[in-house]
């Protein structure tokens, strides 16, 4: 039964797919794109980290390249280069491989918290080069081309961008899935659980974690090759910290420990940064409660949440979703909502504009308008009522001692962060 | 050679407010393996939390305050949040406080704006310590210095010399036998966090009113913190001072250096003269900023454990 | 009542102000600025000016009838942000942008235009950039469809050399201290080409990391060696407070000339160390005389603070915009090429002087004004006892520079 309803979604998500360019507009698509490359972006960062247990915090570096490699190609092809459209991605794939091989010699010397600086370190100096180095990274203005059409290919629509990243998406994924099926990908996660045991099997550890090193650093390059097509221009400012967090935080939110995991978190993220900034300045503090709240509650993040949502219904040990699992769900929109109460009241009280306000009316508190609603901020209440809500929201998603929450994302009581496997999931 | 005496001065000033603030970063980590992502937030917090109660306690009072605050803080975070994850292992709570980063940094602009605050030294703390040659030495860098020196003897003693430093040292060694012994080991690694986050919240009120107050302070500080503890040896507090100091030193020092990169590549031969006046025309008193990172880089390869960290790595 | 009747009832009234709002259809204005992020205070800048101007042009009947809608979209301060933003603009029906970020921002703007323009000759956008002064927008990368409201290092650079050497306050040696990137080379390259006119002579030249350099007194040290006067600086925001924080507690006697000075927060954040240093404005209300002290209180009575740095830009701009809107006859749509015609041909009434836009190059030409930070200003500012005390207001005639060569603007 499971495998048809399987085949079913994966149907109608194929057909959605294919279908979006007839419906959605040029903003809904460019949303598509842009989570479609911060998607194959931290699927590449997560080959190191979910597969091979290496943190990097500098994955920007690698993103950038690509797009950088990218833009320099598509100029070559505008002046009458022969290189097929289509394949640019391969273009930002290559550098990334290059550049990543160089670099994961030297990283993966060290494991850990000191292979996670030196990854730092490395993103830090290429950062400082993109700067001063004017005549290759186009200094402030940055370099751009334009996409060029290939024989009876048109490239010059978004729609056309839509299905190009969605044809590269979809390679990334079969190969990647491919990768951690095979016996390569095996020894990969050998060398995350026990380094000493591959060694002694005669693999050359060093070796192969710099060939996976450079492979994740291939695709996250092939992200920005697909960011260079998309935008069609590239800056130093790609290789600032903003693009090395947001990987983080996409393939931590998603799951680094599920295949999907990070294609789950980059949707999430990428469309909450698209909708959220035009609703609330503040919307990063969000996200970071947010991702607090998944480390805390969900350390398999959400894909894993809903892996062993799936596993306990089909191992009918549970319903899809419990009276618990509802009283937990209603708890944290509730304690979200309040929070953000609170935090837009202090925002908008705290503001120069509304202290300018005061000013005009003469020491006169105006109310404080929060998603149309009105609000008086010298009365007590719309405070009360958002501690109300960010408490009582809490205590209703912990369940008061009996934590529902941690179970309703986990599935089963005292969720270890080891005992879902890649290996075993999607 | 004044200017040389200077150069030094400032050199191991600047060192020793590193040593300020990464202090709290490799106790943290020495004592509960925590890497704390956040500690450069918690020096921000410092220097706000300072600023607010300046209007109210006045510039030394702020200092208190922003130091307690902020180990309070510490505290909080150590007890209500880390702790929960502390069973997922060292990764995990890395990423706690990443997260937390990102909020505080956030969370500053909600409440003191986008803005840089006004938070300076006080009128009557802006006067020359000393003088060499033409250079007045001002009295607040000298203050830091002296501060960080304090903070570095009073750590050491107190692990040292102490029968709390004693039993700190045994929990960390061997926490369930100093469990079994009767002691609230839980409760010594939340005042550890505290004390760790509070010295960076008293570098923060001191740093932010001699350097600037602004949402960005976290961010600009963000990585050297990680590279003096690390190339100083993870968890040591005594490499942490010396990397501090070699540092501070290396970075006042390159400024003065007029020769550029291709210049000193051609000398060596590596590269024609054509190259070195061309392509390779960096001067290497541009470097200041990046040279910390090819020194951790350098170290990581060379000696991973740091300057005085243990060999087990 | 039947809710679904309740439902038609409050839909009836809703589609009678749709048709209403059809009739005067809005013209829309995008505003992308980075309010999240690291670059988040700029974006703060610029939240004040919009209604500022446009209220009153909106009151007055907007364009023939039709209201200007300016809708801010937060860039984030990224490039990869400005690119979305620009898309869901340009879908929501936005074909006047205005580019408020830094140098590469506006640089992604201008290549979303580029492209958006190229793809849709019969649909053309255009872009208004703000802040950023990098040389290359009224150079290699002019064009048609943008246009630059803000300076040049080169043009600020001659603006204070000009006004300091006037004064005496430039002196004989000159030291150049910036920040490694675009902007600082070529303010290095200003302060150098301007020696023999103004009769300096630069002593020196230093680069800094940008956002990176903590403690400036090396910097300092190093250039209290060669004794310069004057030190011109293009830094802005943390680093320039930096700067003059290490120069003042050392006791550095030369002053500093800057670009970015009157930045909010930059007083604040340097705190006395910021007395007696130049910098290069675009408003200075003191200068304006009454007619400038008039714009500054109806500004200050609107949104609480006086207009400084970056925000005078977008004063600007939006003056201008709404100045040339004026004069387009009324169409179904607004026509882009018939605005930029007006915006090339017509002089703007501006407090300090007029303001018209060369059609050459699209560089602004304003008047700017030469201040030094002062306890003395009519306006103390931050919450500071300083302010800026004009030295000296600069027309647009001589504040003026020839145009880039390597403009080649193509008319279409």
């Amino acid at each position: 039964m499971s495998r048809i309803v399987l085949v079913l979604l994966g149907l109608v998500a194929a057909a959605a797919l294919v279908a979006l360019p007839a419906f959605g507009g040029l903003a809904t698509l460019n949303l598509a794109n842009k989570i479609m490359i911060a998607a194959v972006f931290a699927l590449g960062f997560n080959l190191l980290w979910g597969q091979a247990g290496l943190p990097s915090f500098g994955h920007a570096a690698y993103y950038g390249v690509g797009t950088f490699a990218t833009i320099y190609m598509m100029d070559a092809i505008d002046r009458g280069g022969a290189f097929p459209t289509p394949l640019l991605p391969l273009v930002g794939a290559g550098a990334g491989f290059l550049f990543g091989l160089v670099a994961g010699w030297f990283a993966t010397v060290r494991s850990g918290v000191y292979f996670a600086m030196i990854t730092v370190a490395i993103a830090e100096l290429v950062s400082a080069l993109a700067q001063k180095w004017e005549g290759l990274f186009g200094g402030e203005a940055g370099i751009r081309s334009i996409r060029t059409n290939w024989g009876p290919l048109d490239f010059q629509s978004t729609g056309s961008v839509y299905y190009l990243t969605l044809v590269w998406t979809l390679i990334v994924l079969l190969a990647l899935y491919g990768l951690q099926r095979s016996p390569f990908g095996l020894v990969v996660r050998g060398i995350r659980e026990r380094e000493l045991r591959i060694r002694f099997l005669g693999y050359d550890a060093h070796r192969v974690k710099t060939v996976v090193f450079a492979l994740s650093a291939a695709v996250s390059g092939l992200a920005g090759g697909l960011l260079a097509i998309s935008d069609e221009s590239a800056s130093m400012v790609l290789f600032g910290g903003a693009g090395s967090a947001f990987v983080v935080l996409n393939t931590v939110i998603g799951g680094a420990g599920v295949f999907l995991g990070p294609v789950i978190g980059a949707a999430l993220t990428t469309s909450f940064a698209y909708f959220g900034s035009s609703l609330s300045h503040f919307w990063p503090f969000y996200l970071g409660v947010v991702f607090v709240v998944t480390v805390l509650f969900a350390p398999e993040g959400i894909g894993g949440a809903i892996l062993a949502r799936w596993r306990r219904v089909r191992d009918g040990a549970g319903p899809l979703i419990g009276l618990g699992d509802l009283a937990g769900l209603a708890g944290a929109v509730l304690a979200m909502a309040g929070l953000v109460l609170l935090i837009e009241l202090t925002g908008t009280i705290c503001s120069e504009a509304y202290r300018a306000e005061i000013a005009s009316l003469k020491g006169v508190w105006p109310p404080v308008r929060i998603f149309a609603i009105s609000f008086a901020p010298l009365t007590p209440w719309p405070w009360l009522v958002g501690l109300v809500a960010l408490i009582g929201g809490s205590r209703l998603a912990l369940g008061a001692g009996r934590p529902i929450l941690p179970r309703l994302f986990a599935g089963r009581p005292g969720p270890r962060a080891d005992q879902t496997r890649p290996g075993e999931s999607a | 050679m004044d200017t040389i005496v200077v150069a030094l001065l400032n050199g191991l000033i600047y060192g020793l407010l590193l040593f300020m603030i990464s202090s709290g970063l490799t106790l943290i980590f020495g004592m509960m393996g925590i890497l704390n992502f956040a500690h450069a937030s918690f020096y921000m917090l410092g220097a706000y939390l300072a600023f607010a109660a300046t209007r109210i306690f006045g510039f030394w009072g702020g200092i208190v305050f922003g130091t307690l605050g902020v180990a309070l803080i510490g505290l909080l975070c150590e007890r209500t949040l880390l702790r929960h994850v502390r069973r997922h292992g060292h990764v995990q709570e890395l990423l706690l406080t990443f997260g937390l980063s990102f909020a505080f940094e956030e969370l500053v602009k909600v409440f003191f704006g986008p803005y840089a605050v006004s938070y300076p030294v006080p009128e009557s703390l802006r006067f020359a310590a000393f003088s060499i040659g033409a250079v007045q030495y001002p009295f607040f860098r000298v203050l830091i210095g002296a501060t960080a020196i304090a903070m570095f003897a009073a750590i050491f003693c107190l692990l040292r010399f102490t029968r709390i430093g004693l039993v700190v040292r045994a929990a960390v060694l061997n926490p369930d036998m100093v469990r079994a012994l009767g002691y609230n080991v839980s409760a010594i690694f939340s005042g550890m966090f505290a004390v760790g986050a509070g010295l960076a919240g008293l570098a923060g009120a001191m740093g932010g009113a001699y350097y600037t107050t602004n949402p960005n302070m976290a961010t600009e500080l963000g990585v050297i913190v990680f590279v003096v503890v690390v190339v100083g040896g993870l968890g040591s507090l005594s490499g942490a001072l010396i990397a501090s100091l070699v540092i501070g030193v290396l970075v006042n020092a390159v400024v003065y250096v007029d020769t550029t990169f291709g210049d000193l590549l051609a000398k060596v031969g590596i590269v024609s003269a054509e190259t070195a006046r061309t392509l390779l025309n960096v001067p290497i008193a541009n470097t200041a900023g990046v040279l910390p990172f090819l020194l951790m880089l350098l170290v990581l390869m060379i000696r991973p454990q740091g300057i005085a960290g243990d060999e087990r790595v | 009542m039947h809710p679904v009747l309740k439902l038609v009832a409050a839909a009836v009234p809703a589609l009678a102000l749709g048709v209403a709002a059809a009739a005067a259809e809005p013209v829309k204005v995008a505003y992308l600025t980075p309010k999240t992020g690291s670059m988040a205070f700029i974006g703060a800048m610029y939240d004040p000016t919009i209604d500022f101007v446009v209220k009153p042009f909106n009151a007055a009947g907007g364009w023939n009838g039709n209201p200007v809608e300016v809708s801010v979209y937060d860039d984030q301060g990224t490039t990869q942000g400005a690119a979305d933003r620009f898309k869901q603009a340009v879908a929501d029906g936005a074909r006047i942008f205005i580019g408020a970020g830094t140098s590469p921002l506006a640089a992604q703007n201008l290549a979303d235009i580029k492209r958006w323009n190229q793809r849709n000759p019969d649909d053309p956008a255009i872009l208004l950039i703000v802040g950023a002064e990098g040389v290359n927008f009224t150079g290699a990368d002019c064009s048609y469809y943008s246009f630059r409201f803000t300076t040049t290092p080169y043009i600020r650079q001659n603006a204070l050399a000009k006004v300091m050497k006037e004064t005496g306050a430039l002196g004989q040696k000159v030291y150049s201290l910036q920040p490694d990137y675009t902007m600082g080379r070529d303010m290095e390259a200003a302060t150098v080409a301007n020696a023999k006119t103004y009769g300096y002579e630069v002593v020196g030249t230093a680069r800094h990391d940008v956002f990176k350099i903590k403690d400036f007194s090396s910097f300092v040290e190093k250039a209290r060696a060669v004794a310069p006067e004057t030190i011109f600086t293009a830094g802005g925001g943390s680093d320039l407070q930096l700067i003059l924080q290490a120069a003042s507690s050392a006791g550095l006697p030369a002053k500093f000339a800057g670009m970015f000075l009157d930045e909010p927060g930059n007083l604040a954040a340097a705190g006395p160390a910021a007395l007696g240093n130049y910098t290069a404005q675009i408003f200075n209300a003191q200068a304006g005389g009454e007619k400038g002290e008039a714009y500054r209180a109806a500004f200050n009575a609107a949104t609480g603070r006086d207009p400084v740095a970056f925000m005078s830009n977008s004063l600007i701009t939006l003056t201008m915009l709404t100045h040339a809107m004026k004069q387009v006859p009324a169409a179904p749509k607004l026509p882009i090429k018939a605005l930029i015609t007006a915006m090339e041909t017509s002089k703007t009434p501006w407090p300090l002087g007029d303001l018209s836009m060369r059609a050459d190059d699209h560089q602004l030409q304003l008047p700017l004004v030469v201040s030094v930070v002062s306890k003395d200003a009519a306006r103390k500012l931050d919450g500071t006892d300083m302010g800026f005390k004009p030295v000296k207001l600069l027309s647009a005639e001589e504040t003026s520079m020839p145009v880039n060569p390597e403009c080649k603007m193509v008319r279409n």
